[in-house]
């Protein structure tokens, strides 16, 4: 495995909880340097679970250990004039900085991408925020779900007989930071080209909101407000059916014919009129379902996935988490990266979602624990004497 | 396509795409808008977007393929080359025009480049350095490497369905194809990873990339979870696993919803204040974190007879203004004209040409991120076959006989091969309203919009 598509670059990262994290973990994973800036208190998601124990652990927050893999850790308030001056150190001699204070914040505390791309004119700064740095949003009170809610994807999320269901694990926030990473990226590709830097914003909610694929066009090319899906569909189109140990859903008959579905399900009652086309089938949608649930309530639902995959439906099965780490596809292709955590013992990670030339290529390590490499990188890195370090210290700097 | 790229990051770039539906679609749409020239390979024979509309004003028009909405979000920014790949000529130009491109990018199910021949090591003998992204459902290796992949499907397999929806009903989607516009995403990074790593070290590289491997990297914690937990994270709504309250709320109105949460103290506090509630605070089942997730059903129930019959947007204001996260359930029509995205300009027009019947001026949505020295566009919608010229004659230099020769042959061409037995329709929005399949239907958007400005 080669070093990773990014080894030469150098990222600060003082973002905390998933957007920020989550965008340098990408660059991490194909072999960026991240170091990871954190408050002296810890970045909030320490203080956020799921946690591995019963109890709050700072070392053992779930979240913090997905995000932060192969990053070194400082700890450093950015806060103070000492904080700033070795943030700018740091930023003097990086590619890369990440940020997701409040709007005009950076700029308070002498961190303005001006005066920091006068230090370093190959800088890239970019500031992620909920709404943006402009805009009457753009002080907002946030959680996961307003920023779901007020970019029409929870609208669109669930069943129309129901309310609006959320995506859960922080998804706003994970779309934020995939969007995070890919500006990182566009930044360096035109650097290769001018030689500069620059400064991105980034907002969460606009990267949720160019997630639903057809809100927009609908409505600006024929009026349609799109709604979540209804509840009874047609069998093969999607919905949610159960099998004896749980759901699948039915998306697409895959180029099969209505009667290659019936021998497929041996349901020859499939064949009579009143489901004969679309529009009938959708006229008889709860007899149509009704008759595939007492086809498929005594089966198990991997079995009827594999049976209708390889006759070329295309279905997918409700997995479980732990099917989902159970499963001989991703061992077949190397996906879980088996990480030893000094606080959580061994645990398999997601990969990247891509191979490249025939290997899973992903670098995780363990998150670093609070403070890990204060003096690596402020005094091996940035000349700091060790005794200066606990003057920080005591000073809350550090 | 008069954009000018001067300011756009990925200028100089060249992408040739084989692609359906919108897992890579949607990677190449924002590549395009950041500066590349995505040109995107069609089917003249097999069309699937291109047929699915709806069409602009409901109205179908003569050269439906080159209308249709859904068409234009998934394809806009791109150049159209028809090539049938099956064909040796076909296959030939598609080499040629590798040749002078930075990737290849295709959707296709494992198996359908290697049977036109364009595999990999095939196209890297004409470009060395070639990027090659291959995104499909399941990946290129392993057991499933055959099965196919909608979103739905995916985002069932990945176990974020599971997570998803009520505990007293089925796994529901989150929104409409989630997974297709998470893997997008990463097929746009690891494309301009792949750049990054080719222009400092002249290596290409094939990539891998599985819709399913992306869909379960979003859920990764809760693998964490179930590796040192003894049972599996279930279905909770829009509660929270130790937050409450956090949740969706009914307001007046048809189908209108509020979210919220209060996290610590002063949130409750504020919301308790402004829910003219002010003894709340301190009723023992809410006076502390635990407690108030403890009673998280009861207190659902409260705020619910709060917001009940208020306007969305302004329960959301009366919390903002006391620092609690609040945000009104938005659709689209209520998105498109908040005062929030417009004022950032996230919305753009764009205008198709008049030999376009009916499209004109439309509104996109347009990128998260802008940029001091750059910027990005959306870059027209190009018609079918719109750039055959383009590519065969200005980049590969060929002559009118040759390419004659290959729209005679019906290599090429700009009309869909079996036009006639294709038969679209205009959405029946009546039927559509009366299950209840869309929210509604605006008269008065085009003015809502200013499409006629």
């Amino acid at each position: 495995m080669h070093k990773g598509f990014v080894s030469d670059l150098r990222i600060i990262d003082i973002s905390q909880g998933v957007a920020g994290p989550l965008a340098s973990r990408l660059l991490a994973d194909q072999g960026a340097e991240v170091i990871k800036v954190e408050p002296p208190s810890g970045d909030y998601s320490r203080r956020h679970g799921p946690f591995a124990g019963d109890a709050p652990d700072p070392e053992q927050s779930l979240t913090y250990a997905f995000f932060n893999t192969s990053k070194k850790g400082v700890t450093l308030d950015v806060r103070t004039p000492d904080g700033a001056d070795l943030l700018t150190e740091m930023a003097r001699r990086s590619d890369v900085l990440i940020e997701d204070l409040p709007p005009g914040e950076m700029a308070e505390l002498g961190l303005g991408y001006d005066r920091l791309s006068q230090i370093n004119p190959g800088l890239t700064v970019v500031s992620i925020t909920p709404f943006g740095q402009t805009g009457p949003y753009s002080d907002f009170a946030w959680d996961d779900i307003t920023l779901q809610a007020l970019t029409g994807f929870l609208y669109l999320s669930g069943n129309s007989d129901k309310p609006p269901a959320r995506a859960p694990l922080e998804q706003a926030q994970i779309m934020g930071g995939r969007n995070a990473a890919n500006a990182v990226m566009l930044a360096v590709l035109e650097r290769e080209m001018s030689g500069l830097g620059q400064h991105v914003d980034l907002s969460i909610a606009e990267s949720v909101a160019t997630e639903p694929p057809f809100q927009f066009t609908h409505y600006s090319f024929l009026g349609i407000v799109s709604k979540r899906t209804r509840r009874v569909n047609v069998p093969v189109d999607g919905d949610f059916l159960p099998c004896r140990d749980g759901y699948i859903t039915m998306a697409s008959s895959g180029g099969n014919t209505w009667e290659e579905l019936a021998v497929f399900f041996d349901a020859p009652e499939l064949l009579d009129d009143k489901f004969a086309d679309r529009l009938s089938r959708s006229n008889h949608a709860e007899e149509l379902n009704e008759l595939m649930v007492s086809r498929l309530s005594d089966r198990d639902k991997h079995d009827v996935f594999n049976a209708a995959m390889k006759n070329g439906f295309v279905f997918g099965v409700a997995q479980t988490p732990q099917e989902v780490l159970d499963c001989p596809h991703l061992d077949d292709r190397d996906y879980y990266q088996l990480v030893q955590h000094p606080e959580l013992g061994e645990l398999r990670y997601t990969g990247s979602g891509f191979r490249v030339d025939g290997e899973q290529c992903i670098h995780v390590a363990p998150p670093p624990r609070l403070g890990e490499h204060n003096t690596e990188i402020f005094c091996d890195w940035l000349g700091r004497p060790r005794e200066s370090l606990s003057r920080l210290r005591a000073s809350g700097v550090i | 396509m008069a954009t000018d790229t001067k300011r756009m990051p990925l200028k100089g770039v060249r992408i040739l795409t084989v692609e359906e539906w919108l897992q890579l679609p949607w990677a190449t749409v924002n590549l395009a808008e950041m500066g590349a020239e995505v040109i995107r390979v069609e089917s003249l024979g097999r069309m699937v977007v291109r047929n699915i509309g709806p069409y602009p004003d409901n109205k179908v028009g003569e050269r439906f393929w080159n209308q249709g909405a859904t068409y234009h979000n998934w394809y806009r920014s791109k150049k159209s080359l028809t090539l049938d790949l099956r064909t040796p000529d076909g296959a030939e130009a598609f080499k040629e025009l590798v040749a002078i491109s930075d990737v290849v990018a295709e959707n296709n199910r494992a198996g359908i480049m290697e049977r036109f021949g364009l595999t990999y090591d095939v196209l890297r003998q004409v470009k060395p350095d070639l990027i090659m992204l291959r995104s499909t459902g399941y990946g290129q290796t392993g057991e499933w490497r055959d099965y196919g992949a909608f979103a739905r499907t995916v985002e069932a397999m990945s176990s974020l369905s599971h997570m998803t929806g009520f505990p007293d009903g089925p796994p529901v989607r989150a929104n409409t194809s989630y997974v297709d516009i998470t893997t997008s995403w990463n097929n746009m990074l690891a494309v301009m990873m792949a750049l990054h790593h080719r222009n400092r070290t002249g290596e290409g590289a094939e990539i891998d990339m599985s819709m399913y491997e992306t869909g379960v990297s979003s859920v990764g914690v809760a693998l964490l979870e179930r590796q040192l937990k003894s049972t599996n994270p279930e279905r909770i709504g829009n509660q929270h696993p130790w937050i409450a309250p956090h949740g969706c709320y009914p307001c007046a109105g048809y189908d209108k919803w509020v979210t919220l949460a209060a996290r610590d103290e002063r949130e409750w506090r504020a919301l308790c204040d402004a829910m003219g509630r002010p003894e709340l605070a301190d009723d023992p089942r809410f006076s502390s974190g635990d407690t108030r997730w403890q009673h998280r059903d009861e207190l659902d129930a409260l705020i619910e007879t709060w917001t009940r019959d208020l306007d969305h947007v302004q329960v959301m204001h009366a919390l903002q203004e006391r620092g609690v996260p609040a945000g009104a359930v938005l659709n689209a029509r209520e998105v498109m004209t908040n005062p929030h995205f417009r004022s950032r300009g996230f919305f753009e027009h764009n205008e198709d040409p008049p030999e376009v019947e009916g499209v004109g001026k439309r509104v996109y949505g347009g990128r998260p991120y802008r940029f001091s020295r750059s910027q990005g566009q959306v870059r027209g919608v190009s018609q079918l076959g719109q750039h055959n010229d383009y590519a065969l004659r200005e980049l590969l230099a060929m002559d009118d006989g040759a390419v004659q020769g290959m729209m005679d042959a019906g290599i090429v061409g700009t009309v869909p091969t079996g036009v006639d037995s294709m038969n679209p329709q205009p959405m029946d929005i009546e039927g559509q309203l009366r299950m209840e399949a869309i929210a509604s239907h605006d008269t008065d958007y085009r003015e809502v919009l200013g499409l006629d400005e």
